[in-house]
């Protein structure tokens, strides 16, 4: 029973300081401080996707990843949805659409500006870099996996297989090419170009611009530019964008925002807590004393 | 510790209690699929609503059950003798029979052929009848449709026992002087000119009115053992099959062949309008009439735009989203996969360019004018753009086109220029709308030649020449352009081939790599 009132003390606490706390990021997501202004990222356009699965492929060589089971010229792998795996750091799923054409969508990491993953890695593994890109240290990587949990999209998977060094793996928006001076192995190989590289802010107008050129295209309004904070990877749609597997309730304010308050304040209570608690020590047991001391003179 | 544990379960299966029945609850709350209303069935409304749900009235079984002279049974005659038929059929004033009124209708003869033996309807449990429950009242989906082809059966078993006055045994005028209805040649109109959906105390409403001419004369016809039409609602009220307009009768009432239709501006030629080609694409004149059949310009007056009475004639004529205008009727058109290969999406503002298509001045301009003149012009049109597509020589129009931007993995790609081409002249042969578009080969090139203006000597850039290695804001690269224009068109054309392989084969020492 004891336990039970000290963690309800602590979450008080904890709550009370996420409350001031809270307000202070808020005011920092609207200034539009997140993430690195001159960041890359790539547009997919929804519209465009004809599922031919030369990203899957192209991700495939880029990363030297294992054979898949089904050849990437095989359209029925198309007729299940698929996450993103250890050997897959992306999948084309096709969405069946009422009374229109159904809808492709690449699922890969979206990097997220504000990574739900990097705040909750305990070791700091996952790394935000200026390119845009959330890449990942195994170095540093204990397996906790939080990251698995913390991600919005599902995207981090895990090499289960191994016993001895598995890793957490995950699109890197190949990172290596980008600072090499070329274009995600993905956006280079679609045919259709359906994903287009660039400046995140450049991609922005560029999707708006789409949207007001073709107007009865496109829902009206460009994914990932606000949510969680927005993110790296922005998609354009024909169809409301929980139709093609994207998740519409995640809301604006990055996720580490919502915890963020509360774990700040975790160290801070483990230097003051026993220093606090100690000085009552001390002031009680000085009480005690001063409190003999005539006793002991009379 | 235990008391925590077993508290944790009791919680947990309080939980799983409370979330099967919220899954239960809004279950039940989801709106039911609503049944459509089958022909021969009415909705009878329930005048003590709350208590009991509305009466799904099957009047065909009614009619069959009654035998030969059914609708007495039911149904009021008015002062004239001729049975009510829509407004309160069982009562005998234009005021609603009471509860006990027609309950004592349907109730005593369902339990007089009940005690006769004879097929019956319910006669004890309320909810036997009154079982269509309130949220479940389907769309009245019966709209009759009298079409050319309806007018056509009528004229057809009219026409020879009353020769030209045959069109009065349904077309009158109402003399408002004489209180009376009169005969009027040649001014035949739609029912709707006169009869509007409620009645007024002169004039019955839509369906009284063509209830009560219809059933009656095609009941006095059974009479007479003269050819007949139905007298069950299904008869009429079944949905009609599309059908090929251009075989059926035209309805003649002294229209022109071709009209002209003036515009205000001196800047901008009449408009010759085909009116009977376009009579043969359409199974009714509303189409475009709305309920009467005068000409445009008596309600759309000279000019652009709309006030508070009527939209003027030009924007009546270009408004792309209104189906009954001229634009937008022909962009419905264009919504055939054969045409949204080039017109993928809705038009924006109207072309400047092709003005002259149909503003060419009227029939005294173009020679469109006698009957068989307006399938000899778009034939000769065709065939002056196929004689024209045939001429060009392969240097200004390559037989095929080499594509091999993906060559380490496929093999090149060859793009059959001509051919398609010439499927495209196919499509266009089989539409005249889309023949009188389409006056030049110029006009079809420019579906892929884009941005390039139609140019008489079809000299066009390749497309290398505008779409570069890499993507820019608004142009594509070579790749996603080509992908983009062939696999889009192939898609909205229902071509199919829009497999990697249906364009080019993957090189086979890619196979043995992956």
């Amino acid at each position: 029973m004891m336990g039970l009132t000290r963690r309800q003390f602590l979450g008080a606490l904890g709550g009370a300081t996420a409350g001031l706390a809270l307000p202070r990021t808020t005011r920092a997501a609207q200034k539009g401080t997140l993430g690195y202004p001159e960041s890359f990222g790539v547009l997919c356009d929804l519209s465009l996707c004809v599922g031919c699965r030369r990203c899957e492929q192209a991700c495939n060589e880029a990363n030297d990843l294992p054979a898949p089971d089904q050849a990437f010229d095989d359209p029925t792998v198309l007729q299940h949805l698929r996450r993103t795996t250890e050997s897959a750091y992306t999948v084309v799923n096709t969405y069946p659409q009422a009374n229109a054409p159904a809808v492709h969508r690449k699922l890969q990491c979206n990097h997220c500006q504000e990574p739900a993953c990097a705040s909750a890695c305990p070791v700091g593994a996952f790394t935000k870099t200026r390119e845009g890109a959330v890449i990942y240290n195994p170095d540093l990587c204990i397996g906790c996996r939080y990251c698995m949990v913390a991600c919005p999209f599902g995207i981090p998977a895990y090499e289960y297989h191994d016993p001895l060094t598995p890793r957490v793996r995950k699109c890197t928006l190949c990172h290596e090419r980008i600072l090499a001076g070329k274009r995600p192995a993905c956006v280079e190989a679609c045919p259709m170009e359906a994903l287009v590289f660039g400046k995140r802010t450049e991609l922005l107008e560029r999707a708006r611009n789409r949207i007001a050129a073709k107007p009865e295209n496109y829902l009206h309004h460009v994914y990932g530019e606000h949510e969680v904070g927005g993110t790296n990877w922005l998609y354009l749609s024909p169809v409301p964008f929980d139709q093609v597997g994207l998740p519409t309730n995640l809301g604006e304010e990055p996720l580490c925002a919502k915890t963020g308050g509360f774990l700040s304040f975790i160290p801070v209570v483990i230097a003051l807590w026993p220093a606090f608690l100690g000085g009552t020590w001390l002031f009680k047991r000085h009480n005690e004393r001063q409190g003999q001391q005539p006793k002991e003179g009379a | 510790m235990r008391t925590i544990q077993l508290s944790l379960i009791g919680t947990l299966l309080a939980a799983l209690l409370v979330a099967a029945f919220l899954i239960a609850a809004v279950g039940s709350l989801l709106p039911p699929t609503v049944p459509a209303i089958e022909a021969g069935k009415l909705i009878l409304g329930s005048s003590h609503e709350g208590e009991r749900p509305a009466v799904l009235f099957d009047h065909d079984a009614h009619t069959k059950a009654l035998g030969n002279a059914p609708c007495d049974s039911c149904h009021h005659r008015d002062a004239a003798g001729v049975p009510q038929v829509v407004e309160q059929p069982l009562a005998e004033e234009s005021v609603a029979p009471s509860l006990a009124e027609t309950h004592g209708k349907c109730m005593t003869c369902h339990e007089d052929r009940l005690s006769e033996n004879l097929s019956a309807g319910p006669t004890t449990a309320c909810g036997d009848c009154h079982s269509l429950a309130n949220n479940a009242l389907g769309k009245d989906a019966r709209d009759l449709f009298f079409d050319r082809h309806r007018h056509a059966q009528h004229e057809a078993v009219l026409q020879p026992e009353l020769g030209r006055s045959s069109c009065a045994s349904c077309h009158h005028r109402y003399d408002d002087q004489r209180k009376a209805l009169y005969e009027a040649p040649g001014k035949e109109s739609s029912c709707r000119e006169c009869h509007e959906e409620a009645s007024t105390p002169t004039v019955r409403g839509l369906r009284q009115a063509v209830h009560q001419n219809c059933v009656t004369c095609h009941l006095q016809r059974l009479g007479l053992q003269k050819k007949s039409g139905p007298v069950d609602c299904a008869g009429c009220h079944s949905s009609t099959t599309p059908r090929d307009w251009t075989t059926v009768p035209r309805l003649l009432r002294g229209q022109p062949e071709v009209a002209t239709i003036h515009t205000m501006s001196s800047a901008m030629a009449a408009v010759g309008f085909n009116h009977a080609a376009h009579e043969s694409r359409e199974g009714t004149c509303r189409v475009c009439h709305h309920d009467t059949l005068e000409r445009c310009v008596v309600c759309h007056a000279l000019g652009k735009g709309r006030d508070l009475q009527t939209v003027k004639l030009a924007t009546a004529h270009h408004t792309p989203r209104d189906p009954r205008s001229c634009v937008g009727c022909h962009e419905l058109e264009k919504q055939e996969p054969a045409c949204r290969g080039c017109h993928d999406r809705p038009l924006q503002e109207l072309p400047t360019t092709s003005c002259g298509l149909c503003h060419d001045g009227g029939p005294g301009v173009t020679e469109v004018s006698s009957d068989e003149s307006a399938p000899t012009t778009s034939s000769s049109r065709t065939g002056a753009l196929l004689a024209a597509f045939q001429d060009l020589s392969s240097d200004a129009l390559p037989e095929t086109l080499r594509l091999d931007l993906l060559a380490a993995e496929y093999e090149p790609s060859i793009f059959p220029h001509r051919k398609i081409i010439q499927t495209l002249l196919q499509k266009l042969e089989a539409s005249s709308l889309a023949q009188h578009f389409h006056p030049e080969l110029a006009t079809l090139c420019s579906g892929c030649h884009h941005h390039q203006q139609p140019s008489q000597a079809l000299h066009y850039a390749r497309c290398a020449a505008c779409h570069g290695q890499d993507d820019e804001d608004r142009r594509p690269g070579l790749l996603g352009a080509l992908h983009q224009q062939c696999l889009g068109c192939h898609q909205r054309m229902n071509l199919g081939h829009t497999g990697c392989e249906d364009c080019h084969r993957r090189r086979p020492q890619q196979d043995e790599v992956r």
